[in-house]
């Protein structure tokens, strides 16, 4: 049930998502920050360095801002210039780095990073908002605060890259770091630094229009505002193409809510503290805006259960008897999928204690699951795949519907594309995204074998079916390595895994602008770098502070 | 060029598909030249070669009889090292001393032979043309092992004793040729779609207009 891709197209932040593990470790760790340079043009043209220092090593982010023309503007991965482009440096940049740096990191794809970069970003401006913020500081007033929650950032990133990408550094040069033990650490840091950039940025260009005048954002709405992203289908093939990283998310978060559900009592301050984030929560529900009607339909579900869930909680004794697990007993029964998956993020947050550890547990060493047990016997194989791809071998495969699209990459910027396979010729560059359909096929390949063959045997003859024996062996191993769905189903929505993934990144307010393609807010609430020592919210991420 | 593993490893992976393997298979591939650049070794090089032979057809895939050391390659066509090292670790159990007779660039059997020694607990003598690799060796006896032989009879001994463990393998990076790089990268362009314009509007478009 958790492995369908309705539920995780349901998904929440939670305690474990990757940009909250960041920021509890810099705090824990007390990191500090600093501007190191600032050389920007009154235009906006220029360069900036932002250090992070550790116990350990420092990072810099080291920031190009571009003066773009309003018709290059485009959020696809076929784009070729943006507003601002950001290299994460392993350590602190010299005069040289940043030469090379600046040569490169502008044209991203089509630069060449190393080994002393860890992530290769870009992002663009708002153009609903930034405008009217420079304008409004420029003025001596602060920008309209409805406008700024109705966009919320003012700049989106459309690309975060990392793991080797474009000549960075492989994620296992810097895996032994402490600090990037959890998934997504450098690229979680390098959008952090990024929204603090951003913020200077504004107020460094409103205060060079109008030095007399200009005044700095007031810092509760300065928090307010996030890091937007607009993600596109390049994230849906990752989590089918990393398995057993998928499967340690997904698993560290059902063990942390299994932690909680055994626990017999719940304290008043627990009971408290689950309260205010349910209050915190549905106020944050009633703002997140979409056009959208697949998610307006998932936002009316969403504020219906938790009013529902208020209602219920209201008049609920939490203090004893299984009180967590009782609560989620009833959700299932009570709320739709929406309201489901926000509870197990709720039940979360009054347990640090209990949960933060399981963080470092959602790596993965990939390396230990690729190698196939070829001595394993055909009739163990087929009993793998009646236990584990039951959904799949029970689909119709002969329906033109079960097979309707195709996942494949496009010459043009290697763009990750999903097509019609019965309308275009792109059958032929199929990715191997289908594992529903693939296992079906094994399943008829593997009739006729004796039950005492060898999948070594198997395989020797029908090589063809390598790959998916593959991942049948490790959705053995790993219970939640498989999206329980058909991934190349007429009706398949791309945007599902779209925001399971963004969900364990810790983004909110997720609003698709397509079946393929959807923008959300990133570090929204979160204290700025100067702020964090003294901050004591561990809930920002739900937003406003009631 | 200064390549990651992982734009290396993705590299081959995808040359090999373009060139024709199932991805099984190509996965395999990718994994074999990691684990040579991780030793130094030009791995990508050696699959250029094994790429164009397959192009040329001049490879075979083994079959059974191949790891049970009663056969070797048809007439004028060689092994497939790719083929060849999966089915030496899918098996994980081979005679005592097999001979294969012609393999491709034998340099792409070591990093299965190694996973085979390592994962069996056993020594493997890796010997090709007169060179010797002791499969588990460190990446220094095997640079010494370039150049790369190109087809070579290869024969497997395997040695009483616990597999030898070499020294840490630890290169981070993959300097690759660029004219090695470049015929990658064509094996690796065939696996992409042709740029239409139906392709452009269809599939990845936002739907609505990306300046807001």
């Amino acid at each position: 049930m958790v492995m369908r891709l309705a539920r995780m197209g349901s998904a929440h932040q939670t305690r474990l998502s990757f940009m909250r593990v960041l920021l509890r470790r810099l705090k824990r760790e007390s990191w500090t920050f600093e501007q190191a340079r600032f050389e920007i043009s009154a235009g906006g043209v220029g360069r900036a360095v932002y250090v992070a220092h550790g116990p350990a090593h420092s990072y810099s982010l080291v920031a190009f801002a571009h003066d773009l023309p309003d018709a290059q503007r485009s959020d696809r991965v076929i784009a070729e210039a943006w507003d601002a482009t950001f290299a994460l440096f392993d350590g602190v940049p010299d005069e040289a780095d940043l030469e090379r740096l600046e040569r490169n990191v502008p044209l991203q794809e089509a630069g060449r990073i190393t080994e002393r970069e860890l992530c290769l970003s870009r992002a663009n401006r708002s153009g609903r908002l930034f405008a009217h913020v420079v304008d409004s500081l420029a003025e001596g007033r602060q920008p309209d605060a409805k406008m700024v929650a109705d966009v919320g950032y003012l700049m989106r990133t459309t690309a975060v890259y990392g793991s080797g990408k474009f000549g960075a550094a492989d994620r296992e040069v810097i895996a032994d770091r402490p600090e990037f033990a959890a998934p997504f650490q450098a690229e979680m840091l390098t959008v952090y630094l990024i929204r603090a950039f951003v913020m200077d940025l504004v107020e460094h260009l409103a205060a060079s229009r109008a030095p007399d005048l200009a005044v700095p954002l007031d810092p509760d709405l300065r928090r307010s505002f996030s890091i937007g992203n607009s993600t596109g289908l390049g994230m849906a093939p990752f989590l089918v193409n990393h398995p057993v990283l998928l499967n340690n998310w997904i698993a560290a978060r059902e063990e942390a809510v299994a932690r909680v559900c055994a626990l017999e009592t719940a304290s008043p301050v627990e009971v408290q503290a689950f309260n205010a984030v349910l209050g915190r929560a549905a106020a944050n529900a009633a703002l997140w805006k979409s056009e959208h009607g697949l998610q307006l339909e998932k936002l009316a579900d969403l504020r219906a259960d938790l009013a529902a869930l208020r209602s219920h909680v209201a008049s609920s004794d939490l203090g004893a008897d299984r009180p967590w697990m009782r609560l989620i007993e009833w959700g299932q029964v009570h709320l739709g999928l929406e309201g489901q998956e926000q509870l197990i993020a709720l039940i979360l947050e009054p347990y640090g204690d209990l949960v933060d550890d399981l963080a470092d547990a959602m790596s993965a060493d990939e390396d230990t699951a690729f190698a196939i047990d070829g001595r394993m016997p055909v009739e163990t194989l087929r009993r793998c795949l009646d236990d584990h791809y039951d959904w799949a071998l029970g689909i119709d495969w002969t329906a033109d519907a079960a097979n309707a699209r195709a996942w494949y990459v496009s010459e043009e910027k290697l763009e990750p594309r999903l097509g019609q396979r019965f309308d275009e010729p792109i059958s032929e560059f199929e990715q191997p995204l289908s594992p529903g359909r693939d296992a079906a096929r094994l399943a008829v390949a593997l009739r006729g074998w004796a039950p005492q063959a060898l999948v070594a045997e198997f395989l020797l003859a029908l090589p063809e079916h390598r790959h998916i024996v593959r991942r049948v062996q490790i959705a053995t191993k790993f219970p939640y390595a498989e999206i329980r769905d058909n991934t190349i189903d007429a009706g398949m929505l791309p945007i599902d895994m779209l925001r399971c993934k963004l969900a364990f990144f810790g983004a909110g307010r997720f609003d698709p602008r397509s079946d393929r393609w959807v923008r959300i807010n990133m570090y929204a609430g979160a204290p700025f770098p100067h702020e964090l020592a003294g901050f004591e919210d561990e809930a920002w991420a739900y937003g406003v502070r009631l | 060029m200064s390549l990651s593993l992982n734009e290396l490893e993705s590299l081959a992976r995808k040359a090999a598909r373009g060139a024709g393997y199932d991805w099984g298979l190509a996965e395999e591939a990718g994994r074999a030249v990691r684990w040579l650049a991780c030793h130094r070794v030009a791995g990508a090089e050696a699959l250029c070669l094994v790429l164009a032979a397959r192009q040329e057809g001049r490879l075979c895939m083994p079959v059974i009889d191949n790891l049970r050391g009663g056969a070797s390659a048809w007439g004028a066509l060689v092994l497939c090292p790719i083929a060849l090292g999966a089915a030496i670790c899918d098996f994980g159990v081979l005679p005592d001393q097999v001979d294969f007779g012609r393999v491709a660039v034998p340099l792409l059997l070591v990093p299965a032979v190694s996973a085979f020694a390592a994962r069996s607990g056993q020594a493997v003598q890796l010997s090709a043309g007169g060179l010797s690799y002791w499969c588990d060796a460190d990446g220094a006896s095997l640079a010494a092992a370039n150049p790369i032989l190109p087809d070579a009879d290869v024969t497997l001994k395997i040695r009483p004793g616990p597999a030898r463990t070499g020294g840490q393998p630890g290169h981070s990076r993959a300097v690759v040729a660029a004219g090695v790089l470049g015929q990658l990268t064509d094996f690796a362009h065939r696996t992409y779609a042709p740029a239409t314009q139906a392709s452009r509007a269809g599939a990845g478009a936002s739907g609505s207009s990306d300046a807001d």
